[in-house]
């Protein structure tokens, strides 16, 4: 499959979950969000376990909007506060690879 | 199978083996819908759906049809049809609950054959009205995904529970 194939397939899905959400309650908002997210990881394959983990945990946990409210709020805010320590030590990765390169030249 | 055990036995898949559904089964599933209590003549439609660019299609623009079976059925009704005979007012919620009539049943039969099925309402009609080509005037309600259950499909949720009242409403 191509990019712009995969590109159109995200696209469709959230501009159809867009029109969805106008008419579910707020939290199905939520359960489109994940598994467009889902959907990205699986399109694109990239190869880290970080999403590959990320991912496999939305595919299981996604429904339990569907009778354990309170459970999908506890594993998303501790699947988003995982998210928020791999964001920052991939931004610190970043720096230190940014200041590496400056230093070098 | 006894009606009862049907009953017990019936829950709602989302992942499914690749293996087709035959054209037999699907026209008993289609039996089954069709058997279910409707309000009037020429309101219920179903569309059987196997062709994979269909099925992919769907995937795309129905946000709720989370699962990979092969085929579908999507129990429609003809809304004008409804409104003309049954009256503006109650039409939509007089089709939805034929759907779900027929939902049920096709529930019950796809145990009895050991299939697997899915109801899906998490959609909006206009896209899906779009890829399987129905007129204005039908309406999709359930988009029902069709196959064989996964063998490491995870174990059903717990049911919900009716609460059940007598006589008058107690708290």
């Amino acid at each position: 499959m191509s990019d712009d194939e995969r590109v159109f397939e995200l696209a469709a899905f959230l501009v159809s979950s867009a029109g969805l959400t106008l008419v579910e309650a707020p939290r199905s908002g939520s359960v489109r969000l994940l598994m467009a997210a889902s959907r990205l990881v699986d399109s694109f394959e990239p190869d880290d376990p970080f999403l590959r983990d990320m991912k496999a945990s939305i595919d299981e946990n996604v429904v339990k909007v569907m009778w354990d409210y309170e459970g999908l709020v506890t594993w998303l805010n501790d699947l988003t506060a995982r998210l928020g320590a791999e964001s920052l030590a991939r931004q610190s990765r970043i720096n230190q690879s940014r200041a590496d390169r400056e230093e070098e030249a | 199978m006894d009606l009862y055990e049907a009953m017990k036995k019936r829950r709602m898949h989302r992942r499914y083996t690749p293996e087709p559904v035959s054209e037999e089964l699907l026209e008993k599933l289609v039996y089954a819908a069709g058997r279910a209590p409707v309000a009037r003549e020429g309101l219920r439609h179903i569309v059987v759906v196997t062709e994979p660019d269909v099925m992919a299609a769907i995937r795309l623009i129905a946000p709720g049809f989370y699962n990979n079976a092969p085929a579908l059925l999507a129990v429609c009704a003809d809304l004008a049809l409804a409104t003309e005979v049954i009256g503006a007012g109650t039409a939509d919620e007089v089709c939805a609950m034929d759907a779900g009539a027929a939902g049920a049943y096709l529930s019950l039969a796809a145990v009895e054959l050991g299939i697997g099925i899915c109801w899906t309402s998490s959609w909006t009609p206009p896209p899906v009205q779009a890829v399987l080509g129905l007129p204005e005037r039908i309406k999709p309600y359930l988009l029902v995904a069709v196959g064989y259950p996964a063998p490491d499909a995870p174990k059903a949720p717990r049911r919900f529970e009716p609460s059940v009242h007598r006589e008058r409403w107690t708290e």
